[in-house]
C-alpha cells in the first residue's frame, strides 16, 4: 500500500485503474513496471479498485502548470493538515496571476495573488 | 455576478448529473432549500432538494448546461422586482431585474389578525354571477369547465370590469404558447386596460421550474399592489397545468409519487398560494384560479384539491355552451360560500328568488311540449323563464352595471310590458345622468324585491327607453 502514497493526483489515479483493467485483461505490456510489480503484489484487485475511487479528490487552481515537486509539496502539505491521503486536481487559469485556489468538499478557499489585489 | 457570490459566499457546488430541467450538485455543504444558486455561465437555479452528499437544483434560467459546471450560494430565497412600473408590461416569473425593490416569493400568508371579512361586493359585469353567484373583494372562486367554455372570455370580461371601477389586476398565464400571451396582451391593449394590468407569464418552451414558480411571482406582486391598499384581481390561468409541471419536476426528483402520480405535498403547493389571497385590513387579493376538467368531470383530484382550497366555483358547463348558451355558467352548479354577505338586502332577495325560479323553470321545461294545454301558472312561469334567458344571454365582453342587472329583473317580474329592450335601457343608464340617478334612487329605495317590483308597476316608464 505505499505505492498508494505516490498517487499524487487524478491523473496518477485514472492512470493506475486504467492499468488495473489491464492486469485483469493480462495485458502486461502496456503496464508500467513498478505498476506490473505492484499489481502482481496485491491480493485483491476489487478493493484496491475501491480504494482508489474512495480517494478524497481536492480541487486546486494555478497560475502556471505545476512541476511534480510543487504537487509533492502542496500534496504532503494536505495531508498533514487532513490527515488523510488526498490526491489533487489541478488545473491552470492564469489570471489569477499567482498563488492557488483550493476548492475542496464545497468549501472554496482563495489564496491567490489576484484577491489581494483587489 | 458569479465571481461577486463566490467572494461573498465562499462554497462552490459542481454539476454532477443532469435530468432535463433538474442538476444533481456536490459541493456547496450549507445549501438551504428554496435558496437561489447562480451557476459559472450566469444561469439561475433554485435549490430543490437537499440530500446528505448531494442536492438537487431545479433550473429557472440557464443558456448551457453540462457536467462540470459550477455554481455558487447566494445566501437567499427568490426575490422579485416589483413597482408601479410593472403596470402595463408583461414579465416572467424572475420578475422586474431593472426594479430596486425586492419582494420575497415565498411570502407566508397573513395570519387572521391582518386580515378582515368580506363584505365588499365585486362586479363581474356578467349578469348571471353578478345576480346569482355574486363574488366579493377578497374572494377566491374557482372558474371550472372544459376546454373551449368561454372561461378565458369571463376571466378577460371580470379583468375589464375591475379595471373600469379602478382596480388592479394580474393576469397569470402558467406554461402556455407564446402567442396566447402575445393575442391576451393585444386584447387587453386594445380595450384601453393594459394600464391597470400586469401580465405575469411563462411559456411552454420554458423551464418547468420556472413555468412551476409563474403564480407564485403573480401572488407576489399582488401582494405589493395590495399592501399600497389597492383592490387587486388575481387570475391563474391554469392551475391543472400548473399541478401537471410540478408532478414532472417532482417524478424527475424520484420523489414518491401519489394519486394520480401527482406528488404527495401538491394540496400544499397550490394552497400556498390561494392562501394569499383575501380581504387584508389594507387592500384585497380576489383570486380566480382556472381549472380545466375533462368531459365535465368534477371530481377530478386536482380539481376537488382547488374546490377545497377556494371559496366556491363557477362551472362553465359545455352542454350549456353547445346549446348556445353564453356565459355558459350552469347557476344550478355553481356555488359561492362568501358572495351572498357581500349583497345589500335587496340583492340578496333577488338572488334567492332567482335561484328558486330557476330550479322551477328547469323543472317546467319538460312541459313545453304540451303547447296550449299547459295551466296558466307553467305558461307564465315558462314566459318569465324564457325573458330571463333572453336576458342572461350576454354578449362577449358586455359590461353591465349591476343596478340596471337589477332593474331588469324588476321589469321582467312586474311583467308590464311584452318585450323589454336591454340594449336600450343599458345605452341610457350609461349616458342620460338623470336617468341613472333615478335609477340608483329607486333601487336603494327598496328594501325588499317585491317593494322593486310594486314600484316598477306603478311607474311602468323607468323600463321604457
Amino acid at each position: 500500500m505505499d505505492f498508494l502514497t505516490n498517487i499524487e493526483t487524478t491523473v496518477d489515479r485514472d492512470k493506475l485503474l486504467y492499468e488495473i483493467e489491464l492486469f485483469k485483461r493480462q495485458d502486461f505490456e502496456n503496464i508500467r513496471q513498478e505498476s506490473l510489480v505492484f499489481l502482481k503484489e496485491s491480493s485483491d484487485l476489487k478493493s484496491l479498485k475501491n480504494e482508489l475511487i474512495n480517494l478524497t479528490s481536492i480541487e486546486v487552481v494555478m497560475a502556471l502548470n505545476p512541476t511534480p515537486s510543487i504537487i509533492s509539496l502542496i500534496s504532503e502539505n494536505l495531508r498533514k493538515t487532513l490527515n488523510r491521503q488526498v490526491i489533487l486536481n489541478t488545473s491552470v487559469n492564469e489570471s489569477i496571476i499567482g498563488g492557488l485556489i483550493i476548492i475542496f468538499k464545497g468549501k472554496y478557499m482563495d489564496l491567490s495573488v489576484l484577491s489581494r489585489l483587489n | 455576478m458569479y465571481n461577486n457570490y463566490l467572494n461573498k459566499i465562499p462554497e462552490v457546488g459542481v454539476i454532477t448529473a443532469i435530468f432535463h430541467s433538474i442538476v444533481v450538485v456536490e459541493g456547496l455543504p450549507n445549501a438551504h432549500l428554496n435558496e437561489i444558486v447562480i451557476f459559472e455561465n450566469e444561469g439561475v437555479g433554485q435549490v430543490f432538494t437537499l440530500n446528505s452528499d448531494k442536492i438537487e437544483v431545479l433550473i429557472l434560467k440557464a443558456t448551457k448546461l453540462f457536467i462540470g459546471l459550477k455554481l455558487v450560494r447566494t445566501g437567499k430565497g427568490l426575490e422579485i422586482g416589483v413597482g408601479e412600473n410593472l403596470l402595463g408590461q408583461v414579465v416572467n416569473p424572475l420578475g422586474l431585474e431593472s426594479s430596486t425593490k425586492k419582494f420575497l416569493i415565498d411570502f407566508k400568508p397573513l395570519g387572521i389578525l391582518g386580515r378582515k371579512p368580506v363584505v365588499d361586493f365585486f362586479e363581474t359585469g356578467l349578469s348571471l354571477v353578478d345576480l346569482i353567484i355574486p363574488l366579493g373583494k377578497g374572494q377566491r372562486e374557482l372558474v371550472i369547465g372544459d376546454r373551449k367554455t368561454g372561461k378565458t372570455e369571463f376571466l378577460l370580461q371580470s379583468l375589464m370590469s375591475h379595471a373600469q371601477n379602478g382596480g388592479i389586476s394580474i393576469y397569470c398565464i402558467i406554461g402556455q404558447r407564446q402567442v396566447d400571451i402575445l393575442k391576451r396582451a393585444e386584447f387587453l391593449k386594445k380595450k384601453d386596460v393594459f394600464s391597470k394590468s400586469v401580465i405575469v407569464a411563462s411559456n411552454s418552451n420554458d423551464y418547468p421550474g420556472l413555468i412551476f414558480l409563474t403564480p407564485y411571482t403573480a401572488c407576489t406582486i399582488a401582494e405589493y399592489f395590495a399592501s399600497l391598499g389597492m383592490d387587486v384581481l388575481l387570475i391563474l390561468d391554469d392551475m391543472t397545468s400548473h399541478a401537471r409541471y410540478y408532478r414532472e419536476i417532482s417524478l424527475l426528483s424520484r420523489r414518491f409519487p401519489g394519486k394520480d402520480s401527482y406528488p404527495g405535498d401538491i394540496f400544499y403547493a397550490q394552497a400556498k398560494i390561494v392562501e394569499r389571497a383575501g380581504n387584508f385590513t389594507k387592500g384585497s387579493i380576489t383570486c380566480l384560479p382556472v381549472a380545466e376538467s375533462v368531459a365535465g368531470d368534477l371530481s377530478g383530484f386536482i380539481q376537488t384539491n382547488l374546490m377545497a382550497m377556494t371559496d366556491g366555483h363557477l362551472y362553465f358547463d359545455s352542454n350549456l355552451y353547445n346549446e348556445g348558451k353564453r356565459p355558459s355558467v350552469n347557476p344550478l352548479l355553481s356555488v359561492t360560500r362568501v358572495g351572498h354577505q357581500t349583497q345589500s338586502p335587496l340583492m340578496r332577495n333577488i338572488s334567492r328568488v332567482l335561484s328558486n325560479f330557476i330550479v322551477s323553470y328547469e323543472k317546467m321545461k319538460s312541459f313545453k311540449h304540451f303547447g296550449a294545454e299547459a295551466g296558466e301558472l307553467v305558461k307564465d312561469v315558462l314566459q318569465i323563464g324564457e325573458k330571463l334567458d333572453e336576458f342572461l344571454n350576454q354578449q362577449e365582453y358586455k359590461i353591465i352595471p349591476i343596478n340596471v342587472n337589477i332593474l331588469v329583473i324588476g321589469g321582467i317580474w312586474a311583467n308590464v310590458v311584452d318585450q323589454i329592450d336591454y340594449d336600450g335601457l343599458f345605452k341610457k343608464y350609461k349616458e342620460d345622468v338623470s336617468f341613472k340617478k333615478q335609477v340608483d334612487t329607486l333601487i336603494s329605495s327598496s328594501n325588499d324585491f317585491d317593494k322593486l317590483v310594486r314600484s316598477i308597476k306603478e311607474d311602468k316608464n323607468i323600463i321604457l327607453v
